[in-house]
């Protein structure tokens, strides 16, 4: 699978289209490289949804251009979009509509003429199977949500866009998640997610972009934003515990997922003090 | 469409029982008026209140009010007209009943006035200003719930039948343009709306259930009698408001008065 790149160039957007209307995006331009992973940042309001819908052809700008690959969005549907762009909504666990799990799921691929194998896959690989013959509303709506990517996962999309992909799900289903869109990732997939989960965005992002007010304000790798309390604290974020974590101990080479954080605590020789050097004593000792 | 339309009129601003009181006068009023020449007042009055919600909202009041109205109307002149008492009139070249089109013109009048109030009411009424009013009244948690629910499950439907159809879009299902194509693309998703709408009611109960606003919770912090939840920002309300509302109570009641009286005398 080959991904997408992403080019978005000086674009504008207002809901309203009169006067005196809020103007959502005020200039943005952004580059994506095929097979990246990205992160998009931001407080409510600052547009991040707006320049997704603007991806998948939902609106137009009203400045400005926006490339999919060879693709010129403006010059398509959204039912065109559909056979490059994978798009997970925001409020995705409102979206299903098919009266099992696993027709919902297959509705996407159906559409767009590809492979069934996408289905089993989908629902595999985000642990669904044992509720895919179930209607979408006799689950809770974290696993309707779940449901919405691994419909889109199902479609094979060379670039996915999704908006809030975690919010409201618990550790193992974002583990799930994460897992899913790095296999894709690997597979040289374009992921670009909206997140206000900054765990679930280390996991999987390695470049982060930061809007507000209708503008992007960082653009930088996720480790090195992970860092810098003062750039997070002005989007109203922190760092996730695992960096605060290794900003404590001052880990060596700044790690930024949980298994880098475990494997530089690792090489942590414990002699701060007698006691730390104590604990780590009886503890190889007893293993 | 109809629902809640965003705006700045005079209704908009007004306390929302304000807004509630006048459509209930005309509700109430409808029923008091017996005579096709005070129906014609009544939905005078109630185009004049529609007509205070000014442009925008009349679209999602008055339009839908007359496409409703409409076919009333015109059922309601072939039964009476046709099937009335005698003596008869000629209307062109039909002839019809004079006392079947009096009732015909009362009976739709009413419809029209009443159907008109309630679209407008609903139109300038924001269920949160509502809740707040309600709240700030000391209304308990299940009448507000329902209300607010009640009022805005039209929209919430609307919203959900529009994600529906771009998250479809975007796996791939063509929309034609036409708005005759995307109703049709709406028949299969009245199942999963309803049952959308109920997942989302209940797990509103519960999130609410959750953070205490139950009111069957007795007691709580201030030691005493049933927790009392304090709202946010009730809207404001004014003397004039509270004087117009007890003069349509006195209109509403002077109007039945009359009724009987004539209906005895
Ligand atoms: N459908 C809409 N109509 C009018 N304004 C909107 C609409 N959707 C979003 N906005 C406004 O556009 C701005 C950006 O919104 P959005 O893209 O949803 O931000 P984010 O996803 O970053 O929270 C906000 O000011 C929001 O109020
Ligand atoms: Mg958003």
């Amino acid at each position: 699978m080959t991904g997408y790149a992403v080019r978005v160039e000086a674009v504008r957007f207002a809901y309203g289209g009169g006067e005196g209307d809020v103007e959502a995006l005020k200039g943005v331009s952004l580059d994506v490289a095929a097979g990246e992973r990205v992160a998009l940042l931001g407080p409510n309001g600052a547009g991040k949804t707006t320049l997704t819908r603007l991806l998948v052809a939902l609106r137009r700008p009203a400045a400005g251009r926006v490339l999919v690959g060879d693709w010129d969005v403006a010059t398509r549907r959204p039912d065109e979009m559909a056979r490059r762009v994978g798009y997970v909504f925001q409020h995705a666990d409102q979206q299903l509509f098919a009266r099992t799990i696993a027709d919902d799921v297959a509705f996407g691929p159906r559409r767009l003429g590809r492979p069934a194998s996408g289905v089993a896959a989908a629902l595999d690989e985000l642990e669904l199977e044992a509720v895919a013959g179930l209607h979408p509303y006799d689950v809770p709506p974290p696993t309707r949500k779940l449901v919405a990517l691994a419909g889109v996962l199902a479609m094979e999309p060379g670039l996915l866009v999704l908006d809030e992909p975690t919010a409201g799900l618990d550790r193992r289903e974002r583990e799930r998640v994460v897992a899913a869109l790095r296999r894709r990732a690997d597979a040289g997939v374009t992921v670009l997610a909206v997140s206000h989960d900054l765990a679930f965005v280390a996991e999987l992002a390695e470049r982060a972009v930061v809007m507000r007010d209708g503008r992007i304000v960082e653009d930088r790798a996720v480790g090195d934003l992970m860092y810098d309390r003062a750039a997070l604290s002005r989007v109203g974020l922190k760092p996730p515990t695992t960096v605060e974590i290794s900003m404590a101990l001052g880990l060596a080479g700044g790690p930024v997922r949980a298994a880098e954080v475990v494997e530089a605590l690792r090489g942590v020789r414990w002699t701060q003090n007698a006691e730390s050097s104590r604990d780590a004593e009886q503890a190889s000792g007893s293993s | 469409m109809i629902g809640y339309v965003a705006g700045r009129s005079i209704l908009h601003r007004a306390h929302p029982y304000t807004t509630l009181a006048l459509a209930g006068a005309v509700l109430l009023g409808a029923f008091a008026m017996t005579r096709p020449l005070q129906v014609g007042l009544l939905v005078l009055g109630a185009a004049g209140f529609a007509a205070l919600g000014g442009g925008a909202t009349l679209r999602s009041s008055a339009k839908p009010a007359l496409l409703l109205a409409l076919p009333i109307w015109v059922l309601l002149f072939v039964l009476h007209g046709l099937l009335g008492p005698e003596p008869r009139v000629f209307f062109g070249p039909v002839r019809l009943s004079a006392a079947g089109i009096a009732t015909a013109l009362v009976l739709g009048g009413r419809v029209t006035a009443i159907v008109l109030a309630f679209l407008t009411a609903l139109a300038t009424t924001a269920p949160h200003r509502l809740v707040e009013a309600m709240t700030a009244g000391g209304q308990p948690f299940g009448r507000i719930f329902l209300l607010s629910s009640t009022l805005t499950v039209l929209p919430r439907m609307r919203e959900r039948a529009a994600l529906i159809l771009e998250a479809q879009q975007c796996r791939g299902l063509r929309l034609g343009g036409s708005p005759l194509a995307r109703l049709k693309a709406l028949g299969p998703l009245a199942l999963p709306l309803v049952l959308g709408a109920l997942a989302e009611v209940d797990e509103q109960v519960l999130a609410l259930d959750a953070r205490g606003a139950g009111d069957r919770r007795e007691g709580g912090e201030g030691g005493g009698g049933a927790a009392r939840r304090t709202a946010l920002d009730p809207p404001r309300d004014s003397t004039a408001q509270r004087v117009v509302r007890w003069a349509l109570l006195v209109l509403v009641l002077a109007a039945y008065a009359w009724k009987f009286r004539s209906m005895r005398g």
